[in-house]
């Protein structure tokens, strides 16, 4: 059996259509990592998956890739040769490919402007290394660390306030804090004891990271939406499983207590598929958008179709139907006369 | 052997090509190139003609430098292809430990999706020099962070320096119109992006909200070399269009017992009537702030001003009648 018998018998058939990738996505992909695993001999499938942002399983279609191209002569140094034994990568390729594609303009742009950002907010880092990295990444760039330039990123802390105070000494002390927080998307107050984890200036607000106990997990906090912060006498605990999140209020997980609401979408509502859980979205002719949202309980729904302003309408279920309904008209009632 | 997706086929096929036309020392012709890459072979005349022409300007589209001279062949005076390796290549950088370590945090800073791959992807070309890596430091303290559906299009646009058209509804509208810009920056400043170039229409320099920006973006025309204001000239463009006074409305809000817990923790109490309490709220953004009270149901009551009355009124008709209908059905 020769080495490519092999290996088709390693990976059997993959679906067809599996990637919806466009293909020149891809290939920017693919053109970045054949240098890299050059330069990383050896290094395991996982890493390969982290270090690129993508999974495992599209690593192994990528490498299964590379091992069909190359020149056309197809003798033993023409091909890319891809070796992927026990799960460590071994790309061989004597010739053009193994230097990256010089640096594109959103790749220049979003280091070289984050470099700028970082330094100018005087986050506490070596000074430095930041102004020799960007001697270095503006060389580099050639042409284009110009369209760096056009990407302006002020990152200007948000004004301090009380809470945010009271948060740092709290941090400090490693004490436990109360808060009294609004939950905008249910127009509630909801009171949550939590151990901070670090402050972070985001979108021009302050926001409190921390391990929230009510919810077991880490929570993003909006300063500015703190009625009031009060520290404990209790000590902070560690707390396992605890990674940084990034951005989003609390993040609905669909489960088992899960309502269904089917909605229909005017085009300029069709962003809501992409910001909430959803099933069954189908895209008409018309423009319009039928999906299915995915709510840990129905008031959300109702105010959600609330706030769309006519650009969503409930197909089902009929008790939300009707509440929007009985709701809408309810309000419209003070607008008949001037006044209110 | 398993049958490949066309989106496969397709990117084997433009690696080959850039493989082809990187190896070869002279350029090659449209002929040329159709020996070398298998995938062509299998397509007809007219169908080469046009796979070869969008692949060329796709790879161009992603920095690939594909460089058309004049040949002479045998029979004719041809275009010949090639990639100079020295255009193509990322020069050699060499990045100290602690630089490649600044170089990683701020790959964090972002959280959007095009723009932190891409950050992660230049890292990852600066790294495949030396075979070393970034160490992290930390988690940065701070954030770049964009949710407008409209940022990854004006993004190009700016970065391109194409001409951009799109929907823009003013703070004080309900409507959206049509506007075509020549680009000179975008901006995060306090934590709001902003498009700022000179409006084609009026001939006159203007700034741009993105979460102002409605409907589709279209990006036309060539790459333009027209003139950019510096950085700081971009930003007190945008400092001073975005903090002017005319900006801010106050609105007479009338809440019901518990209703509106985020206005309340904006704006200020001024009485009392019926049992339920009357507000003071500042307006920032006369279209968004009537959504949110629209949220909020029969239990919030807008007084003035009669513009924001009126859009939160033409915001409540809109679901009823969305849902009049289907009562009926």
């Amino acid at each position: 059996m020769t080495e490519r018998d092999a290996f088709d018998e390693e990976y059997p058939e993959l679906p067809p259509q599996r990637s919806t990738e466009p293909a020149a996505q891809r290939l920017r992909r693919l053109l970045a990592m054949v240098p890299w695993l050059t330069a990383h001999e050896g290094v395991a499938v996982e890493e390969v998956a982290t270090a690129l942002g993508v999974s495992r399983s599209v690593v192994e279609e990528d490498l299964s890739l590379l091992f069909l191209c190359g020149l056309p002569g197809k003798g033993p140094d023409d091909l890319i040769d891809v070796d992927f034994q026990d799960g460590h990568v071994y790309v061989h390729y004597p010739a053009n490919i193994t230097r990256p594609l010089r640096l594109t303009t959103d790749e220049a742009a979003s280091l070289i402007v984050a470099l700028r950002a970082m330094s100018d907010a005087g986050d506490a880092m070596p000074v430095e290394p930041v102004r020799s990295a960007l001697v270095k990444l503006q060389q580099a760039a050639g042409g284009a660390a110009a369209a760096a330039d056009r990407l302006v990123v002020d990152l200007a802390e948000p004004a301090e306030t009380p809470v945010v105070a009271a948060a740092r000494g709290a941090l400090e002390a490693g004490r436990r804090v109360r808060l009294d927080y609004v939950v905008p998307s249910r127009d509630a107050r909801s009171e949550r004891d939590v151990d901070l984890l670090r402050i972070v200036a985001a979108d021009g607000h302050w926001y409190l990271e921390g391990w929230c106990l009510r919810a077991h997990g880490v929570r993003l906090f909006r300063a500015d939406r703190v009625v009031s912060l009060t520290m404990l006498d209790t000590r902070v605990e560690t707390h396992p499983e605890v990674t940084p999140r990034g951005a989003g209020d609390d993040i609905f997980r669909p489960g088992p207590d899960t309502f269904e609401v089917t909605l229909r979408l005017a085009p300029a509502a069709a962003w809501v598929v992409d910001y909430h859980p959803v099933r069954d979205t189908q895209r008409h002719a018309d423009g319009t958008t039928t999906t299915t949202l995915l709510v840990a309980d129905l008031e959300w729904a109702v105010r959600l179709v609330m706030r769309l302003g006519g650009g969503a309408t409930v197909m089902a279920p009929a008790e939300v139907r009707d509440e929007v309904y009985r709701r809408s008209a309810a309000a419209l009632a003070s607008y008949s006369t001037p006044g209110g | 052997m398993t049958r490949p997706s066309p989106a496969s086929v397709k990117t084997e096929r433009m690696l080959n090509l850039v493989i082809a036309l990187l190896h070869t020392r002279v350029p090659m012709t449209k002929h040329q190139v159709r020996n070398a890459v298998e995938q062509y072979a299998s397509t007809s005349d007219e169908a080469f003609e046009r796979t070869f022409e969008r692949d060329k300007d796709e790879l161009r589209a992603l920095g690939v430098p594909i460089e058309s001279v004049p040949v002479a062949t045998a029979w004719d005076d041809e275009v010949g292809y090639r990639i100079q390796p020295t255009q193509y290549a990322l020069p050699e950088v060499h990045l100290t430990a602690e630089e490649l370590a600044v170089v990683g945090l701020a790959t964090k800073l972002w959280e959007h999706a095009s723009l932190s791959s891409a950050a992660r992807l230049a890292l990852r070309k600066l790294e495949a020099q030396d075979g070393t890596e970034a160490a992290t430091l930390r988690a940065p303290e701070v954030a770049i962070r964009t949710r407008e559906p409209s940022f990854d299009a004006i993004r190009q646009a700016v970065l391109d320096q194409r001409r951009v058209t799109f929907g823009y509804r003013k703070a004080s509208d309900a409507v959206a119109e049509p506007r075509t810009v020549e680009p000179y920056a975008l901006t995060s400043w306090r934590g709001r992006w902003y498009l700022s170039g000179r409006d084609v229409d009026r001939d006159a320099d203007r700034v741009f909200r993105l979460s102002r920006i409605e409907g589709d973006v279209t990006v036309s025309g060539h790459p333009g070399t027209w003139e950019t204001p510096d950085q700081q000239a971009v930003l007190r463009l945008v400092s001073q269009s975005a903090g002017a006074p005319g900006d801010v409305l106050v609105a007479a809000v009338r809440l019901a017992p518990g209703v509106g817990q985020a206005l309340r923790l904006r704006g200020r109490e001024v009485g009392e009537q019926d049992g339920w309490s009357r507000w003071e709220v500042p307006v920032t953004d006369l279209s968004f702030f009537a959504s949110e009270i629209t949220e909020l149901g029969p239990g919030a009551v807008v007084l003035d001003p009669p513009e924001l009355r009126e859009a939160v009124a033409a915001s409540l008709r809109g679901v009823l009648e969305a849902h009049t209908q289907e009562a009926q059905r």
